[in-house]
C-alpha cells in the first residue's frame, strides 16, 4: 500500500486528508506535525505521528523514511510558506520519496482573477496580498528544485477550500457571533469554492497519476456559487439573516492592517461581558462569599464607525470569474465527489458538533 | 520548614510549581531540596531557579533526601508507583492531576495514604479560586432560583507543550481530552452539585485517544451537558441556568463571573482573589497544612476519576457524518 506523509496534519486540509486517506484504506498515512502538541487530532487514530518542522531538512527526512508520497499542507506566514519549500523538497529526496504534492492556492491568480486565467497564465509576485506572493514564489522555487532533483512534483491550486474547521465556516461563524460580520457589495461575487473532500480526492488522484509530474492543477467544485451561497446558509444556521449584515462598498477597503491587541481585547466576548454596569437586582443575589465587586470600565464606544473592510475580502466578494479546472479533469480524472450543497450541509452539521448555537 | 522533593520537571512544574515553590520559600514556609526527572536538562533547569535544590539521578535518590513532602508532577502513568513509594517511606504527597489512570488505582493510592497515616492531596487547583467558591455560595443560596440545567464547554486547540506524540495514548496518559480535563471539570461540578448519574458519553476516538468528548450527566434531576475539546476553539464557559437567572463562569478566571437576574447582567469581580498562579501556591499550602482546612481542601477527587471510568465504560462514538460520508473504502 502506498505510504503518504501529510505535512501539516493538524491543519484544516491536512487533518481531513489524514481522515479520508486513512479511513478509506486508500493509503498508509503518516501524519507529520510541527510540535508534539499538534498530534492531538491525528492521534484520534492509531497512526504513527511524527514531529518535524517543515524547515528542518534532517528531522523531516527522518520522518519521511519509507514514504512514497508527501503532501505539503504546511500553513504559516509568507516567510514560512517560502522557507519550507526547499527543506521539504530536499528532505523528500533524502528519504527516497517518489512524489511531492504541493498545496498551493488559486490565489496565485489574485483574489479576483481575470477572465481567461488558467494554469498557464503568467503569475505575478507583486500582488497586494503577501500570501499570494509567497505562494507564487513557492511554486517557482519548487519548479526550480524539480528541474535539478529526483522527486516528482505536483502542484494543486484549490480555490476557497471550505468545510468543517475551515475559516470560511468556523471563522465566519465566529465573526457572526461576535457581531463583526459584514459583506461587500452584497457578497454577490464569484466564489471559487471547493469542498475539502473534493480537494482530498484530488490529492489522492495526484498521488497515483502517471502524467502529473511537473504539472499544476486548478481545482474547484462543480457548481459556480456566489459568496452569498456560501455565507448565507452558515449565517442562517446561526439564526442570522445575511441581508441584515452591514453591506459595504468595495471602495471602503483600505490597506489591510491587523487589529491592535487592545482592539482585539475590546472585541472579545469577555470584555464585552464585563463592560456593563451593575444593576440593582444583581446586588440582591450576592452571597457572603463575595466581599465586594466592581465593574471593569470598558473603553469608550467609537461612534459612527462600522467594521473595517479587508482588502482581501473586498476583492474576493467582487470577483466575477470562476476558474476552470478542466486540466485536472482530463489529466487526473478529477470530478468533484461532493456537491456544494452537500458540503454546506456537512459544514453546518459540524458547526453544531463543535458547539456553535445552530438553530436550524 | 517543610522540605519538599519534586518529581517531574515538565511543563506544569516549569510554568506553575516552580513559581509556587519560589513563593513558599520566600515566605519561609517550605523549601525545595531535591529534584528528579529522567531528563537531566529539565531537572537542572528547575534547580537553577531554586538553587537550594539538589538534582537527583533517580526517584529513589529523591526519596532519600530527607523530605517531608513529595510533589509528584511526573507523567500520569508514573503517579501511582511514585506516590505509593513515597507513602511507604512515610512521606506526605501532593500529586498533580490526574491522580491516577483510573478510579480503582486512585482508590488504592488513597487507601495506602490512610494506612500510612500520611496526607495525599491532588492538584485540583481550581478549588482554590474565589470564583469557584462564589459559585458554590450563589448556588447554595439559590441566587438564580431553582437550578434547571448546566452547560459546559472547555478546551480548544491543544497547545500544552507535551514532549512527544506518545502523550496522546491510553498507555501514557490513560485517555484523551476526558482524562485530561475531566478531573477538573467533574471535580468542580461534583463539588457544586454532588455526585451525578451518567446519562450518556460519546467521543471521537477511532483507534487512538479522543480529542472531542460529550458528556450528559444528571445531578438529582438537573441535566448537565459537558463538551470537551482539543480541537476547535469555542468560548470556555460553565453556565448554570436557573429559574430566575444564570451564572456564567470562564474557567481560569480566578476572580470573576457573570450573573444574570431578571433579564439584567453584571460582571462580578471578587476582591483579593489573586492571579491564576496564586492558586498553585495556595494548593501547595493546603497540601502542607494537610486535612482540616476550610471548605474543600486538596483531597483527591476520587469521585471525578470514577466518573471518568464510567464514561469510558459506556462510551459511544460521536456522530461525525462529515467524516464518514466522505469515506469510500
Amino acid at each position: 500500500m502506498t505510504c503518504i506523509a501529510i505535512l501539516g496534519a493538524n491543519g484544516f486540509v491536512g487533518n481531513r486528508a489524514v481522515e479520508m486517506l486513512h479511513l478509506s484504506g486508500q493509503a498508509q498515512v503518516r501524519p507529520i506535525v510541527r510540535r508534539a502538541s499538534a498530534a492531538a487530532l491525528p492521534r484520534r487514530f492509531d497512526l504513527d505521528v511524527r514531529v518535524a518542522d517543515a524547515g528542518d531538512r534532517v528531522a523531516l527526512a527522518a520522518a519521511l523514511q519509507g514514504c512514497d508520497v508527501v503532501v505539503s499542507a504546511v500553513a504559516g506566514d509568507p516567510q514560512t510558506i517560502v522557507g519550507a519549500v526547499e527543506p521539504v523538497y530536499r528532505a523528500a529526496q533524502d528519504a527516497g520519496v517518489r512524489r511531492l504534492i504541493y498545496l498551493s492556492s488559486a490565489s496565485v491568480h489574485g483574489q479576483a482573477p481575470a477572465a481567461g486565467v488558467d494554469e498557464d497564465s503568467v503569475l505575478n509576485d507583486r500582488q497586494p496580498m503577501a500570501y499570494n506572493n509567497a505562494k507564487v514564489q513557492a511554486e517557482r522555487l519548487l519548479a526550480d528544485l524539480r528541474r535539478g532533483g529526483a522527486v516528482e512534483t505536483v502542484v494543486l491550486r484549490p480555490g476557497i477550500v471550505f468545510g468543517p474547521r475551515s475559516q470560511w465556516v468556523g471563522g465566519w461563524a465566529d465573526e457572526l457571533l461576535a457581531g463583526d460580520a459584514y459583506v461587500v457589495e452584497g457578497a454577490r461575487g464569484a466564489c471559487n469554492s471547493i469542498y475539502v473532500d473534493n480537494l482530498v480526492h484530488a490529492i489522492g488522484l495526484a498521488a497515483i497519476s502517471g502524467q502529473a509530474d511537473g504539472r499544476t492543477y486548478l481545482l474547484g467544485d462543480r457548481e459556480q456559487p456566489s459568496w452569498r451561497d456560501l455565507y448565507g446558509p452558515v449565517a442562517a444556521a446561526l439564526g442570522v439573516d445575511l441581508d441584515v449584515l452591514p453591506d459595504l462598498p468595495a471602495s471602503a477597503a483600505a490597506v489591510p492592517a491587523p487589529p491592535s491587541r487592545l482592539e482585539r481585547l475590546r472585541r472579545s466576548p469577555l470584555a464585552k461581558g464585563l463592560a456593563g454596569g451593575l444593576p440593582r437586582p444583581v446586588r440582591v443575589g450576592i452571597g457572603a462569599g463575595l466581599k465586594s465587586y466592581r465593574a471593569r470600565r470598558g473603553p469608550p464606544a467609537i461612534a459612527g464607525r462600522g467594521p473595517e473592510v479587508s482588502l482581501e475580502r473586498a476583492m474576493l466578494q467582487t470577483g466575477t470569474v470562476w476558474l476552470p479546472w478542466a486540466r485536472a479533469e482530463v489529466e487526473l480524472g478529477y470530478v468533484p465527489v461532493v456537491s456544494f450543497d452537500e458540503g454546506l450541509r456537512r459544514s453546518v452539521a459540524w458547526l453544531e458538533y463543535a458547539g456553535y448555537p445552530v438553530v436550524l | 520548614m517543610i522540605r519538599i522533593g519534586l518529581s517531574g520537571c515538565g511543563a506544569v512544574s516549569a510554568r506553575y510549581y516552580a513559581p509556587a515553590l519560589i513563593a513558599l520559600e520566600a515566605a519561609g514556609e517550605a523549601r525545595l531540596v531535591a529534584v528528579f526527572d529522567p531528563d537531566v536538562a529539565a531537572r537542572q533547569a528547575i534547580c537553577d531557579r531554586l538553587p537550594g535544590a539538589r538534582p537527583c539521578a533517580s526517584y529513589e535518590e529523591l526519596l532519600d533526601a530527607g523530605l517531608d513532602l513529595v510533589l509528584v508532577a511526573s507523567p500520569p502513568r508514573r503517579h501511582a508507583e511514585q506516590v505509593l513509594a513515597a507513602l511507604a517511606r512515610g512521606l506526605a504527597v501532593h500529586c498533580e492531576k490526574p491522580l491516577a489512570m483510573s478510579g480503582e488505582e486512585a482508590a488504592t493510592m488513597i487507601a495506602a495514604a490512610q494506612t500510612a497515616g500520611r496526607p495525599l492531596t491532588e492538584g485540583l487547583m481550581r478549588r482554590q479560586f474565589p470564583s469557584v467558591r462564589a459559585i458554590a455560595d450563589l448556588l447554595r443560596r439559590r441566587a438564580i432560583g431553582e437550578l434547571m440545567s448546566v452547560e459546559v464547554f472547555e478546551g480548544g486547540p491543544f497547545d500544552w507543550p507535551v514532549s512527544s506524540p506518545g502523550y496522546f495514548s491510553r498507555a501514557e496518559s490513560g485517555g484523551g481530552v476526558l482524562r485530561d480535563l475531566g478531573p477538573h471539570v467533574f471535580d468542580l461540578l461534583i463539588g457544586w452539585l454532588g455526585e451525578p448519574q451518567l446519562v450518556a458519553y460519546a467521543d471521537d476516538r477511532r483507534g487512538g485517544v479522543e480529542a472531542n468528548a460529550r458528556v450528559e450527566l444528571d445531578f438529582a434531576g438537573v441535566p448537565a451537558k459537558i463538551r470537551l475539546s482539543r480541537d476547535w476553539a469555542r468560548p470556555n464557559r460553565f453556565v448554570f441556568h436557573g429559574a430566575s437567572g444564570n451564572i456564567a463562569w470562564t474557567p481560569y478566571e480566578t476572580d470573576r463571573l457573570e450573573l444574570s437576574l431578571d433579564g439584567q447582567s453584571a460582571a462580578l469581580v471578587l476582591d483579593g482573589a489573586g492571579e491564576f498562579q496564586d492558586a498553585f501556591t495556595a494548593q501547595l499550602r493546603a497540601a502542607i497544612a494537610g486535612p482540616g482546612g476550610a471548605g474543600r481542601g486538596a483531597e483527591p477527587g476520587l469521585a471525578a476519576l470514577r466518573l471518568i471510568d464510567v464514561c469510558y465504560g459506556r462510551r459511544q462514538p460521536m456522530a461525525e457524518p462529515w467524516i464518514d460520508a466522505g469515506v469510500r473504502p
